[in-house]
């Protein structure tokens, strides 16, 4: 308006709204914002450090915009911004004897590009040991590491013991000697997320005197065990663990081999974990509807349930159904062949927070005269739908040709109904209505323009979608229109049209 | 129910209680006062801005509230704003300023997001100068600190 009144308060005097500006702009842009002035170098600085990805120089032409081998010096002087650290090069040893002063997070996750990985040498080991030494301030500890013969060594087990903030620990693919054994548990007593797969082929044992441990793990709210079959951990072992976590809310467990259920129960119903809220679990062949319904009487609170290929059936939905409202965000029913089409349309239609919902077959005719769906958060979505239901039993040697187009106007009208349903899940990244159990597939959506995707332009989120084992089959047409309108997508899995050899190519 | 919102110049607003709570700062006020039916002042933000927020707000009185993201990637995206909220959004600079303050200071988060992503959008693919014209930023630093900088963060640009 005027330019002689003295200049008031922009947004951009506001750190804040800097910051908040700046986590909409990529990589480049928040460079070019470094020169604005001093103020902006002063907030991207600190947005562009916040997390480094480390990486082989000669990975750079080949990698994404995310990462960017980093100059040593540069790091060093930027070294007080880092919060995450993620370190996928192996060629770094200097970089281990920088302090991070606000580091939170560390992934260690050295690749190769080699065709066959060897596992990390010992350098890399005491490099990270070292890393660890100098940065207490890591909460969040990541090791990635790629299959190996050696174990890592203990002096790497004493450093993570002394780390004094560390919470959590993710450690798949654990090789840990026998007599190293003592050293990891004390480093693990105080954590509060522990996510280990042992793969050792050693037994861990519980001495009397406790001192081979573990101990109790008093602080321990996330636990995450799996069990390589080689590893030879028996099922006492295994369930002794677990139970020595009281304060346990998440729980996921993939044991090496099929457990009858027994002690697992014994457990529940002992209130061995009174906060328990998430639970999967793998391998349940042998778990009944009753063993899953008791199971899910023990537990206060439902909001993460994983028992793929289980038993799951009426009571067990019965015990659940509960926490709909209340707040389950995650349910894996998939190869549960006892779970029914009205029972997947009662979870659309009940659970308001639902994030990622895994079942079976849903029918037609069940889904159209449904409630509304009020899973609006959905993000991963795989069910799969059988459309013959809505068919009426005719004789055709009775049809008439109307007759035979109101049939066909009646299914087309179903599929649409369905397709807006879909639509209407705004947030979802990743929508699969494959056909796992078929040989040959049931009358499925038809999810080609014309028949319902042009409704789905609300997917803005999509990244993946998959319709194997359907007889869908893609058209040129249909996938050009998914990659104009889904930006996101990344992965497709199903049977294209077979003229369309030079398009796939090009897609 | 409704509740009375006075701006700076002294406008009054008559205003659905649900559409004045999209506002946390108002919502706050409105739970510390109880059931009283004193107007609410809003010293920070004129009427024109007001009007604006109150027609933000009226428009989405029945968005659900926002669920905080966890992904581990942090990075948003700007090119997602509905066309309502785009002409919504197209005002000029000082307004468009002026909604972002007040949605700050209002605590309207949705809103502050779609102010924050339109900025955003006029900044992408502008170089340092072009960005400054576009908001008649003054450049504080020397000649000789531009070039310092420049050459420091050399390493970090997509070829």
């Amino acid at each position: 308006m005027t330019t002689t009144t003295p200049p008031e308060q922009t947004p951009f005097d506001l750190p804040e709204i800097r910051i908040h500006i700046g986590s909409f702009l990529d990589h480049n842009d928040r460079i070019n914002c470094i020169l604005i002035n001093k103020a902006w170098r002063d907030t991207m600085t600190s947005l562009l450090w916040e997390k480094v990805t480390l990486v082989d120089a000669d990975d750079i032409l080949q990698t994404p915009l995310q990462k960017i081998s980093v100059p040593l010096d540069i790091l060093q002087k930027n070294a007080g911004l880092v919060k995450t650290l993620i370190i996928q090069s192996e060629l770094i040893d200097d970089y281990f004897d920088i302090t991070f002063p606000i580091l939170q997070t560390v992934s260690f996750w050295p690749k190769r590009s080699m065709p066959y990985p060897k596992e990390p040498n010992a350098e890399a080991f005491d490099g990270l040991t070292n890393l660890i030494k100098r940065n207490p301030t890591i909460s969040q500890l990541k090791l990635g590491m790629s299959k190996g013969r050696h174990p890592a060594p203990d002096k790497l087990w004493v450093a993570v013991a002394t780390a004094p903030n560390l919470q959590l620990l993710e450690a798949p693919r654990m090789r840990i000697r026998h007599s190293t054994m003592p050293l990891f548990w004390k480093a693990t007593e105080n954590l509060k997320a522990l996510i280990v797969n042992f793969e050792t082929a050693l037994r861990f044992s519980f001495t009397a005197d406790g001192t081979s441990g573990p101990f109790l793990f008093p602080r321990l709210r996330r636990l995450s065990l799996e069990v390589s079959q080689a590893a030879h951990i028996s099922e006492d072992d295994q369930i002794r663990l677990m139970s020595m976590c009281p304060q346990l809310e998440t729980l996921d467990w993939f044991p090496g081999r099929e457990f009858s259920p027994d002690k697992f129960l014994e457990c529940c119903r002992a209130e061995t974990w009174p906060n328990l809220e998430g639970l999967t679990l793998a391998r349940m062949d042998h778990y009944t509807d009753s063993d899953i319904k008791a199971i899910l009487e023990s537990m206060r609170k439902v909001t993460i349930l994983g028992v793929s290929r289980s038993g799951f059936g009426p009571r067990s939905f019965d015990a659940l159904r509960p926490h709909f409202f209340a707040g389950i965000i995650e349910l894996d029913l998939s190869y549960c062949s006892a779970v029914t089409s009205p029972m997947i349309v009662e979870v659309l239609a009940s659970c308001k927070k639902m994030r990622k919902f895994a079942a079976g077959c849903v029918s037609a005719k069940d889904l159209v005269a449904s409630p509304p769906w009020i899973c609006g958060s959905l993000r991963e979505l795989w069910i799969y739908f059988d459309m013959s239901d809505g068919d009426a039993p005719m004789d055709p040697n009775v049809t008439t040709a109307t007759q035979e187009a109101d049939l066909a106007a009646a299914k087309e009208r179903t599929q649409r109904q369905i397709c807006e349903r879909i639509a209407g899940l705004e947030m979802l990244q990743s929508f699969s209505f494959s056909d796992p159990t078929r040989e040959i597939p049931i009358p499925s959506l038809d999810l080609r323009l014309g028949k319902g995707l042009e409704l789905l332009s609300t997917l803005r989120e999509l990244k993946g979608i998959h319709f194997h084992g359907t007889k869908q089959w893609m058209r040129t047409e249909d996938v050009q229109w998914m990659l104009d309108h889904w930006d996101h997508l990344h992965w497709m899995g199903g049977v294209m049209d077979i003229g369309d050899h030079n398009q796939n190519a090009a897609l | 129910m409704t509740v009375i919102l006075v701006s700076s110049d002294n406008q009054d607003f008559k205003v659905d209680k649900e559409v004045a709570e999209r506002s946390i700062l108002i919502k706050n006020m409105l739970e510390d006062v109880g059931e009283s039916d004193s107007p609410i002042p809003l010293p920070n933000v004129t009427a024109a801005v007001l009007t604006k927020v109150i027609e933000y707000c009226e428009h989405h009185r029945n968005d659900p509230v926002q669920v905080p993201e966890e992904t581990d990637d942090p990075r948003k995206r700007s090119n997602d704003i509905e066309e309502w909220d785009m002409k919504f959004m197209q005002v000029d600079q000082e307004m468009l300023f002026e909604i972002i303050l007040a949605a700050n200071y209002l605590d309207i988060k949705p809103l502050l997001d779609v102010g924050c992503k339109t900025v955003a959008n006029i900044i992408k693919g502008k170089t340092p100068e072009e960005i400054r014209k576009a908001f008649n930023i003054v450049n504080d630093f020397t000649p000789e600190e531009e070039a310092q900088i420049k050459k420091e963060n050399e390493w970090a640009e997509d070829r």
